[in-house]
């Protein structure tokens, strides 16, 4: 396992820089406006040009300045107050499922590429970052830390992340909730295939500690519209043995009915917990994430 | 049921295909590692029946498709438990109405013509080597061909000469003929189509017993025979008719006042004025009236005229009446106007002064105005031999011969006399004191073939008078007396008579002695009057009665006719019509359908007659011989069916359903049913609304069942 004190090695820069410059790729693409966000009204404002100093970043250059007098100064944005950040990431079975219009992700690969990239986001702006992953029971766990190099401790922790497990959610935030006593933020990266009375009051339990959750619902377009047409016998990703052989041309109408009544009830009980839900769908651009994060982050303070 | 397309049935397999499908579906599932499935175990276990017997409903839709569908393409047919026909051959009678009634014009056509198309259609319709006939019931039904055909060009060819405006339908005789005629045809189906205007007339008069015993009869034959009645024509509410009420029915001599007293009837129910009416002869018209018609009334027309000269006439009484029935607007008589009857007196006893003779009284009688009696010519025209000069005399000269008090005569005057009657001539024998008892006895008495009807016995010699009985009298000859004001033959005082033993339906009338007053006997072709008195007044006053003139006319006029039967017949009547040419061997008989047709003349140089069968159709005939003589004569023509009523359904299905037959509104309706026996009922129809309804329904059960992605 590579650190920060140890030579990387090709391979090693290979699969692990591959996540980080991917996150890299996603928050720089969606400042450079290449990746649209659809979260319309969020901008970050410039603060204040102060002089450069050796180890800025050469890109915060104000080279119009420059220009004007032949010193450099680098922009500086609105700082945002530093945040204790925890993403969470759900690694239980049900998040493997890959559907034909994801582009051959699974829900599992998408959220830990929206989880790198967030984690990126955070640690450029001297957020601190933790990630969690689990299944029935919390399986990693990385404490917040703000430094940069931080990010390789992250994205490792994603790269060997793998979904498979059942399910449980509640249990997992209450233990969660114990494990993270400051206020702080937690991104929820999961489908919330769970008892939802029972993430509820989970929910609960970490807003008490007055933290602020966002969850990021994450789908597979198949789950949203079960575009089945043929016979299929649909296997359970998380119960081994369990699988049921159905018509889904005669399903479909109870099973959307079913579906909006799911997702009915987790808003509602995320409206009352006073918690973002942001539904995510993986064939969606991950700007998306980043934008979202951004208004909430700036909402918050 | 059967099915017209029965290999098209087997597509009824294809309704595996859908279960194939699903089970190949179930079979051939897609694998799906599924993450939400606490949604999906959910709405299964929610709605797990519901969903099962979605999907077997759909499936038993989809299956019945290809079923119904197969048998849609296999044309279902109805049978019940009948055996169809299909396209076998089969017998058929059509009993057609071709009396004159179906000459009723309906919009543009006849009646007649109507079914005579619809006739034509249906025998163009049957298949090929079925049999066919057809009964013409007007006046005497009459088969089309005496046995069932099987070309039916022929058939048709054939029946688009027949005309309607026979006599009524004979519709009792046409049942009996129609099941002769249906037990000889070929085919073990068979059915008879009875085709009329059904008037009430006709049709509403035949008991209940008759028309049972026609279905009997029919149920006797091998095979069921189905009779089907099928109504022609509308109802007419107004009809006029002309009938012949009298007129002469037997020659007329020329000078002769002929009258013709015609009706004219209102079969409507409004009044009609001032119709003109014509009184033609031989195509020229003589004298015409005007009449008015009360409603359901009748009116008298007389016609007057008279003859100058000999020969064959026809007279024809025209109404001008413009309705939808012609044919009863004209009626036709016919007469035949001869000369005086040449009658020969044979006097036995001449006398020297007038009224002396034997037959001078009966000259007088028989030619008063030649006597001076009267204006106008005689009918008779006479001529007075002895008996010693009767030898030379030609009888075939003469109509009537008289031997009058004639004692005796020769062998060859016998014979020539027998001869004579023998052909067609009278002979009167009156007797006298001078005849002969045992001459007459031996030689006009005897024998298997005697001349005389009686054998004459000697006179009474005693002075008690007789008298002749009254009675109804049947000749001819006596019909005067039928009359009251030409007074009776009982008031005749005979003195004197000859007993004659005869037999006593050979008397014209009795003595109040027993004895016969006259006997008569036909012998050959002609007859033999036997008196029992002379003809002057030596033994009677007869001679002294008013009515001995009439009746001597009548009884001469009685004898003279020679067995000829009137000129004026019923429809199917024998004419038989004296032939006056020689030399020809046949004659030409024109009807009034215009069909001409030779008849062989039969008898000897003496008789020359023809004898003409064909009287089928009413109206005006006439005969031709080989010199241009024509004679006309008519056959007459009942006005039963002038009254242009029709059954109704209902009657006509009380009709029907006594003689065990079907009745339907129009040859439509028969046409259709005739199918339905000869193919069933067809349901395709029904079974392809079946189907569409299927295809709707497995249509709606998808959409209702399943729903596209939103």
């Amino acid at each position: 396992m590579p650190s920060e004190n140890n030579l990387l090695t090709a391979e090693d820069l290979r699969r692990y820089g591959g996540l980080q410059v991917f996150a890299r790729q996603v928050v720089e693409g969606f400042f450079s406006g290449l990746h649209q966000s659809p979260h319309k009204g969020f901008s970050v404002e410039f603060k204040e040009h102060r002089a450069y100093v050796v180890g800025d970043d050469i890109r915060s250059i104000d080279w119009k300045l420059f220009g004007k007098t032949d010193r450099l100064y680098i922009r500086e944005y609105e700082q945002e107050t530093n945040l204790r950040c925890t993403i969470l990431l759900d690694a239980s079975g049900s998040m493997a499922y890959r559907g034909t219009r994801s582009g051959g992700l699974s829900k599992h690969d998408y959220a830990v590429r929206v989880a790198a990239s967030l984690s990126y986001l955070m640690l450029q702006q001297q957020d601190s970052v933790g990630l969690v992953t689990f299944d029935t029971h919390v399986r990693k766990f990385i404490p917040p830390r703000a430094v940069a190099r931080h990010l390789i401790a992250v994205t490792d922790a994603l790269e060997k992340s793998s979904p498979g497990g059942e399910t449980e959610l509640g249990r997992v935030f209450h233990e969660m909730a114990a494990k993270v006593p400051r206020r702080g933020m937690l991104i929820v990266l999961s489908d919330l295939f769970a008892d939802v009375d029972q993430l509820m009051k989970a929910i609960a339990h970490f807003r008490q500690n007055q933290h602020e959750i966002v969850i990021f619902q994450i789908w597979d377009p198949d789950e949203l519209d079960f575009p089945f047409e043929r016979w299929t016998q649909f296997v359970s990703l998380e119960e081994a043995g369990k699988q049921h052989l159905a018509d889904p041309a005669q399903i479909r109408e109870a099973y959307l009915a079913k579906l909006e009544e799911f997702r009915e009830k987790i808003k509602r009980g995320c409206s009352r917990q006073r918690v973002s839900l942001v539904p995510m769908s993986t064939n969606q651009p991950y700007a998306d994430a980043i934008a979202a994060h951004l208004a909430l982050r700036r909402r918050s303070g | 049921m059967i099915l017209l397309n029965a290999i098209l049935a087997f597509g009824a397999l294809a309704a595996a295909v859908p279960l194939a499908i699903h089970l190949l579906n179930r079979s051939r599932f897609r694998q799906v590692d599924w993450g939400a499935m606490h949604l999906l175990e959910s709405v299964l276990q929610t709605n797990q029946r519901r969903f099962r017997i979605d999907q077997l409903l759909l499936l038993l839709v989809r299956c019945a498709i290809p079923i119904i569908l197969a048998l849609c393409l296999a044309r279902p047919v109805l049978t019940g438990l009948r055996q169809l026909r299909g396209d076998s051959p089969m017998s058929l009678l059509i009993v057609l109405d071709n009396s004159y009634s179906m000459a009723t014009r309906d919009e543009n056509e006849s009646r007649f013509d109507r079914a005579l198309k619809e006739v034509e259609k249906v025998v163009g319709s049957l298949a090929r080597g079925s049999d066919v006939n057809i009964l013409l019931t007007g006046g005497v039904p009459q088969p089309l061909f005496d046995q069932s055909v099987r070309d039916t060009d022929t058939l048709l060819t054939r029946l688009r000469g027949v005309r309607p405006g026979y006599d009524r339908s004979a519709v009792d005789t046409s049942l009996d003929e129609a099941a002769v005629l249906v037990s000889s045809m070929d085919h073990a189906s068979r059915e008879v189509l009875i085709v009329s205007d059904f008037q009430p007339g006709d049709w509403g008069q035949l008991e209940a017993s008759r028309l049972q015993t026609f279905r009997s009869r029919l149920d006797l034959a091998e095979v069921p025979v189905e009779v089907t009645l099928i109504p022609i024509g509308s109802a007419a509410e107004t009809n006029l008719s002309v009938e012949i009420l009298s007129a002469p029915t037997r020659s007329q001599i020329i000078g002769d006042r002929v009258v013709v007293r015609a009706e004219i009837r209102n079969h409507g129910n409004a009044a009609v004025d001032q119709r003109r009416v014509q009184f033609v002869i031989d195509g020229n018209l003589v004298s015409e009236s005007t009449v008015t018609v009360a409603p359901k009334g009748s009116s008298q027309v007389v016609f007057r005229t008279s003859f100058d000269e000999a020969g064959s006439y026809l007279a024809t009484v025209q109404l001008d009446s413009g309705d939808r029935l012609e044919l009863d607007n004209t009626a036709d008589v016919a007469f035949h106007i001869t000369d005086a009857i040449p009658v020969l007196l044979v006097d036995g006893a001449p006398g020297r002064r007038p009224l002396e003779g034997e037959t001078d009284y009966l000259a007088l009688a028989l030619t008063p105005n030649t006597f001076g009696l009267g204006t106008g010519r005689d009918q008779f025209s006479t001529s007075t031999v002895t008996e010693k000069k009767v030898s030379a005399v030609r009888f075939e000269d003469y109509a009537v011969v008289v031997l009058a008090n004639v004692r005796s005569l020769n062998d060859d005057v016998v014979t020539r006399l027998r001869e004579f009657v023998l052909a067609g001539g009278a002979l009167v024998v009156a007797p006298g004191d001078r005849v002969n008892v045992d001459w007459y006895r031996e030689r006009l008495s005897a024998g298997d073939e005697p001349l005389l009807p009686g054998t004459f016995r000697k006179a009474t010699t005693n002075n008690a008078s007789v008298r002749v009985v009254d009675a109804q009298y049947r000749h001819r000859g006596l019909a005067i007396f039928d009359e009251p004001g030409n007074g009776r033959l009982s008031e005749t005082t005979i003195r004197q008579w000859f007993p004659i033993d005869a037999s006593e339906a050979s008397a014209l009338a009795m003595l109040s002695s027993g004895d016969p007053f006259a006997c008569e006997r036909m012998l050959g072709n002609g007859r033999v009057l036997q008196l029992a008195i002379p003809v002057d007044q030596d033994w009677s006053d007869l001679p002294l009665r008013p009515f001995f003139v009439p009746l001597m006319q009548e009884l001469m006029r009685a004898l003279a006719e020679r067995g000829e039967t009137s000129r004026n017949l019923n429809a199917g009547d024998v004419a038989i019509l004296p032939v006056v040419d020689e030399a020809s061997k046949t004659v030409t008989v024109e009807s009034p359908t215009g069909e001409r047709r030779s008849v062989e003349i039969i008898g000897d140089a003496s008789a020359r007659t023809i004898q003409f069968a064909g009287t089928y159709f009413p109206g005006a005939y006439s005969m031709s011989d080989g010199r241009g003589n024509k004679t006309s004569f008519v056959v007459r023509a009942r006005r039963d069916e002038s009254r242009l009523e029709l059954l109704d359904d209902a009657g006509r299905q009380l009709l029907a359903d006594r003689m065990g037959a079907i009745s339907v509104g129009s040859f439509e309706e028969f046409e259709e049913q005739s199918n339905t026996r000869k193919n069933g009922r067809p349901i395709w129809r029904t079974v392809l609304v079946a189907l569409l309804a299927l295809m709707l329904l497995e249509v709606y059960l998808q959409q209702r069942f399943a729903r596209s992605p939103q």
